[in-house]
Parts: C-alpha cells; structure tokens; sequence
C-alpha cells in the first residue's frame, strides 16, 4: 500500500512539474480577455447603454481554472497507476 | 676606462629618466585624470506581459428585427480601453460558436438553422466572425486600426471604439424568452501585447 501511495504522489508531482512551465510560459506570452455575443429580441434601445468591461486581471481565474484541470490530470494519471497494480 | 662601470651609469640614467618622467606624468594633473576613472550604467525599462492592463466589453448584446438584421450597440458604449502606461496592441482576435450557433460568412444562403453572421472591429476594419473562427482566430498584428496610444493620452486613441453588424437566419431558437443580455451565440477571445503593430 504504501508503495503504492509513493507511485501515485510520484505521477502527480512528475504531472505538475510537466504542466506548470507550460502554463507558466502561456501566462507569459500574451495577455487575453474575453467578449460574450449574445442576440435576442428586445425592444429595447440599447444604443446608449454601457457595457460593463472586462479586466484583464480576470485572467487569474483562466490560471486557476489550468491548475485545477492540472490536477485532475494528475490525480487520473494516479489512479490509472493504481488500477494497473491491481 | 671602466667600461662596466660606465654601462651601470648609462643604466642608471635611463632609469632615473623613466622615474622622472612617470613622477611628472603622475603630479601633472590632466582633466580626464582628475576626474578619476570612469565607468557607466545603462538605465533600462521593459514590461512583463502580465503587467498589460485593459478593458474589452464583456458582452456585445445583438437585437435581431424582422427581417434578421442585427442592431448592435453603439461604438461609444462597446470599446478595448488601454489602462497601461504604454501602448497596447490587440495581435488576434479568436472566436468560437456557442450553444447551436452556426456562425456563417453569410446567414441567409445555405441551409444551416440559427444561422448568423456578424462583423466586429475598428471602423474601416470590421472583421468577420466567420473568418476569426478559423484555426487560431485572425492575426491582426500588422493592423494599425487595432493600435491603442497609453491610457489618457491625448485624442483619445487610448481606446478602439467597436463597430458592429450582422444578420441571423433561420432561428429556431427561443431567442425571445432569453433571460439576461440574450442568447450566447459567441465569445470573441481578444490577445493583446504592449507597443504598437508590426511592420
């Protein structure tokens, strides 16, 4: 058991040690944001209105976002570590 | 005549003529000596990518009339703001189809329900959608329509007002029971790097 424990922490921390430079370099490379488009068929004149905007400093979420799909790889890639011991 | 002798005081000359004139050089004060040796520093400045700051709307709401013309909202409420101290630059527009969108060069040819198209951009520079949604989006690095001056600057080009256009077709859709800003039909991904378009 406890080896086997050991294999899964091992992938995990070999699978965060491959995806973090990657998303590391991504977050360095260019800087994103993002616009909904939307139709429907209100009435109402929007000619005037003011959209709110998005910052950029919502990107943080995106990075989260990427680690915990990181993770999740990490934490399958474990278990199928697992699975094939048994 | 002691030749050696004499050698020795030839010797002797040459080396207290040397002496003399490296104490000379050393007591008489140039102006370049005087200020002592020299070195320098480069002063320098870069950014990092994450230190880029703007605004883009987050969501351009379409009106579809009668006969699938969109009404957009004005350039004034949908502009990119360029909140950095530098200039900013938009590289690449990406767009993917949302829900069952079927995002067209032209909605009212072909035969694809919800069908729409639309036009995005600067004026004089809307960009298709259908064209965006192809392999990485639109390079739009060498666009000068897309340039932003730092943020106040003055003429107001620390913005790019958006302009847009489109029409939908054969939507069968619940586009009229739709809560919020409308049915999602797309999300435009804007990339933006500091200075001004390549050449």
């Amino acid at each position: 058991m406890r080896t086997r424990h050991k294999v899964i922490a091992l992938a995990a921390a070999v699978s965060i040690l491959a995806f973090g430079p990657a998303m590391a370099f991504a977050q360095q490379e260019q800087a994103q944001a993002a616009t909904q488009v939307t139709v429907d068929l209100s009435g109402l004149d929007r000619g005037n209105h003011q959209e709110p905007l998005a910052q950029t400093g919502d990107e943080k979420q995106l990075l989260a976002a990427s680690v915990a799909a990181a993770g999740a790889g990490a934490t399958g890639l474990g278990l199928c570590i697992k699975r094939n011991q048994q | 005549m002691d030749i050696t002798r004499n050698m020795n005081g030839a010797r002797a000359l040459v080396v207290g003529a040397g002496l003399a004139l490296a104490l000379a050089m050393g007591a008489a004060p140039t102006p370049a000596m005087a200020a002592g040796r020299v070195g320098s520093t480069k002063v320098m400045v870069k950014t990092e990518i994450d230190n880029v700051n703007f605004k883009v709307p987050t969501v351009i709401p379409f009106i579809a009339k009668a006969d699938g013309t969109l009404q957009g909202p004005s350039e004034d409420a949908t502009t990119i703001d360029n909140l950095s101290a530098y200039g900013i630059h938009v590289t690449n527009m990406k767009i993917d189809a949302m829900n069952t969108w079927t995002i067209a060069a032209d909605a009212k040819t072909g035969t694809a329900q919800n069908s729409i198209d639309f036009k995005v951009g600067p004026e004089g520079a809307l960009q298709d959608a259908s064209a965006a949604m192809q392999g990485t989006g639109i390079d739009l690095s060498k666009n000068a329509t897309f340039d932003m001056g730092y943020q106040g600057i003055a003429g107001g080009s620390d913005k790019i007002k958006l302009k847009t256009s489109g029409n939908v077709a054969r939507v069968t859709r619940d586009i009229f029971h739709v809560t919020g800003e409308g049915d999602q039909v797309a999300t435009i991904t804007w990339t933006v790097e500091p200075g001004a378009h390549t050449a």
